[in-house]
């Protein structure tokens, strides 16, 4: 009995020990993710809320309080309004673009089997190349004496174009260059999601008499809403952000034609070094996106509920 | 045991808030050592003026029993103008450095004012451009450079340069050379007869005796020089927006004329170089700008300042040193009792031929805003109209420091 009583005690002991290591090794991963967060999220957030109320230059040893004022400069400065229009065509163009193609894909690599493996990796490929090499190059694929689109033109007789140096054109230039870059990565998703669709479902409806399109609009994509709001969003949040293929193939030119507010808080920082105003434009930006997230959460998540 | 994970948690945060708070502020003053820091923001190449000059203070300290080291390090351009201010107003940084007008905004505050006798000021034609806060110049020019025009004399071995003292010579000039012009100059199609950069707008400006700033230091920008920009691609001796930049077209023997700096010489690609002959830029009146002394870090005191003053005073008036830094950057110099020559057709010829030359070097943000001024107007193939990208620029304009223009153009506001 003693025997007994001690091995379940000894079990009991056993069982506390692995719960305390268990709770160990929580407190250990919970820290680590504060340490994370705090330092390179919330930090830097709080301290750019703050510092956009504030003449701000680190380099003159500047830190003067100045309320609103350059919030009150930035919504009277008609490059916030360039840029801040700059950013919604960008981004609206970019995310459509992307979402639809990378369905479209999606749509013919679930329909076939041999290769599929093949073809999403190509489809993937741009993805994993550095953007900073990927803008270098498609500089050089718009350029408009000898880059490669321009050859093509020219071979079927049609008009050279300026590409990255036309005012009217630059902004979309870029835009096709990302949609190239990332339709992959939403390649790889999409096709998960369709993989995931219930063939029953499918069937059903076939049975009922629906075509292809209906069934895709019916079934499939009802299906896949929760992979559709991922790759939205996602899609959404980076290019609000976009700034390194602006930085390389146009630098916001040319003269300002196809600055965004990313390109706007770097100019501000690093050639007018106005920190302060810097992180006034920075704030906006990330009032913005969060708003326009939520907007699209909760139209998108309404939709699924119905 | 859950009280125990509170409290852990709660330290975390409290102790990642407030690392980054403890970690800022201001370190020690570096120790009084033998061995001197500087920085320049290119190699031995580039500035090897500047690497004798130091090379041959240091063996004249030698011989009166001061000897020490260098430590000289490089810093790429680009990070130069952020990382010294930084550094310095954090208590460390370099010692010794070289300034440039450009980004006098972020660096005059960093430097110790210079140690002068009034004697010695008056052996420069111009030493209070960039005072200090007790009124002390903290850096004085050591050569004053011009922009000038290149020509490719293997694509233009015509091109009369003697008819280039105006605007208008100039560009009849041009004319000569565009392809399928009838002319027997006319070059081959894909290479332009001229490029420029927007440096050019400051000297059209002047040119017409306007300055970009009034007495009082407000913004002046408007639309002078368009009409005049927009007619040389009109004229088709230029295609501004759609070619490479001046240099590129120079090094790349795909322009046959380009206004340019005068280091270009200096770095043009060995194809061109023995091609290329420099000449004045057209006109009454050009800009100019600055090559400087070195600065002082601010936090430097006692005898490691006065050391490093002696060296400034030697790099501004030993006359072989001097000579050097002028001769390097194919300019004039400050230093009244200097006299330098240059050959026929090279940028430091041009340089002193140059007419009338208007002192003024602008501030970085200032060129941002003239380079978007220019592209950003519909004459150069932009939707904007004149008026609003000029109301646009100003604007812009008005939220930077302009009092660096301002006192530039205060010497010369009167006699445009």
């Amino acid at each position: 009995m003693n025997q007994i009583k001690k091995i379940k005690t000894g079990n009991k002991i056993n069982s506390l020990q692995k719960e305390d290591n268990k709770s160990l090794f929580f407190i250990i991963g919970i820290v680590v993710l504060i340490l994370y967060y705090t330092i390179l999220f919330i930090y830097p957030l709080a301290l750019a809320i703050i510092r956009s109320f504030y003449d701000w230059n680190p380099l003159r040893g500047t830190l003067k309080y100045t309320g609103v004022e350059n919030y009150h400069n930035l919504f009277r400065n008609p490059l916030f309004y360039i840029s801040l229009k700059n950013t919604f065509i960008f981004t609206v163009l970019a995310v459509i673009g992307r979402v639809i193609i990378s369905l479209l894909i999606a749509l013919g690599l679930v329909s076939i089997t041999k290769g599929r493996n093949f073809l999403r990796s190509a489809y993937f490929l741009p993805v994993i190349m550095p953007i900073v090499a990927v803008s270098i190059i498609w500089v050089w694929v718009y350029h408009p004496q000898v880059g490669l689109l321009n050859m093509f033109l020219d071979a079927f007789g049609l008009q050279k174009q300026l590409f990255l140096k036309s005012p009217n054109q630059a902004l979309y230039s870029v835009v096709v260059m990302v949609i190239w870059k990332d339709v992959g990565y939403s390649v790889i998703i999409f096709t998960a999601g369709l993989l995931g669709v219930p063939q029953n479902l499918k069937e059903a409806a076939w049975i009922d008499g629906a075509n292809r399109r209906k069934t895709f609009l019916v079934v499939t994509l009802p299906a896949i809403m929760p992979t559709f709001t991922f790759v939205l969003i996602t899609a959404l949040i980076s290019y609000f952000q976009s700034f390194v293929e602006i930085f390389i193939m146009t630098g916001g030119g040319p003269g300002t034609s196809s600055y965004v507010l990313s390109y706007l808080i770097f100019d501000q920082a690093f050639k007018s070094f106005n920190f302060g105003y810097a992180s006034a434009i920075s704030v906006v930006l990330f009032t913005l996106i969060t708003v326009v997230t939520v907007i699209q959460l909760k139209l998108l998540q309404g939709g699924n509920e119905e | 045991m859950k009280k125990l994970k509170v409290i852990v948690i709660l330290l975390t945060i409290l102790a990642s808030i407030s690392m980054p708070i403890f970690s800022a502020g201001e370190k020690e003053a570096k120790s009084a050592d033998s061995k001197i820091t500087v920085w320049i923001p290119g190699d031995e190449e580039e500035y090897g003026f500047y690497f004798e000059a130091l090379a041959s203070f240091k063996d004249k300290m030698a011989k009166e029993n001061k000897t020490f080291d260098y430590v000289i390090e490089q810093q790429p351009w680009s990070d130069y103008w952020t990382k010294l201010p930084l550094e310095v107003n954090n208590g460390r940084g370099p010692d010794l450095f070289l300034t440039h007008p450009g980004y006098d905004v972020n660096i005059r505050g960093i430097c110790s004012e210079l140690t002068l006798s009034q004697d010695e000021k008056n052996q420069f034609f111009i030493t209070d451009l960039y005072l200090g806060p007790n009124g002390e110049p903290v850096y004085i020019p050591t050569t004053f450079v011009s922009k000038v025009m290149y020509v490719n004399r293997a694509l233009a071995p015509n091109f009369n340069v003697a008819n280039c003292k105006t605007w208008e010579g100039f560009v009849s000039e041009l004319q000569k050379l565009v392809p399928n012009s009838g002319s027997a100059d006319a070059l081959k199609e894909g290479i332009i007869p001229f490029q420029y950069s927007y440096h050019m707008l400051y000297d059209l400006r002047y040119n017409e005796g306007k300055t970009f700033t009034d007495a009082n230091g407000k913004t002046m920008l408007d639309d002078t020089g368009f009409d005049f920009l927009k007619s040389l691609d009109d004229k088709k001796v230029t295609n501004y927006v759609v070619r490479e930049g001046a240099e590129d077209e120079l090094n790349n023997a795909t322009a046959a004329v380009v206004y340019g700096e005068p280091w270009m010489e200096f770095w043009a690609s060995p194809e061109v170089k023995g091609d290329i002959e420099a000449f004045p830029v057209p006109g009454k009146h050009t800009t100019k700008a600055l090559e400087l002394s070195f600065g002082i870090n601010k936090n430097v005191k006692g005898e490691r300042y006065n050391l490093l003053n002696e060296y400034v005073k030697y790099m501004l008036m030993d006359e072989s040193a001097n000579t050097a830094i002028v001769k390097g950057s194919s300019g004039t110099p400050n230093l009244k009792t200097l006299n330098v020559k240059y050959s026929l057709g090279t940028a430091g010829a041009a340089n002193v031929n140059t007419g009338a030359s208007l002192l003024f070097l602008p501030s970085q943000p200032f060129e941002v805003i003239v380079k978007n001024l220019m592209a950003d107007w519909e004459g150069l193939g932009s939707t904007k109209t004149r008026e609003e990208t000029v109301k646009n620029a100003n604007y812009a304009a008005n939220q930077i420091d302009l009092n660096v223009i301002k006192v530039q153009e205060d010497l010369f506001r009167n006699k445009l």
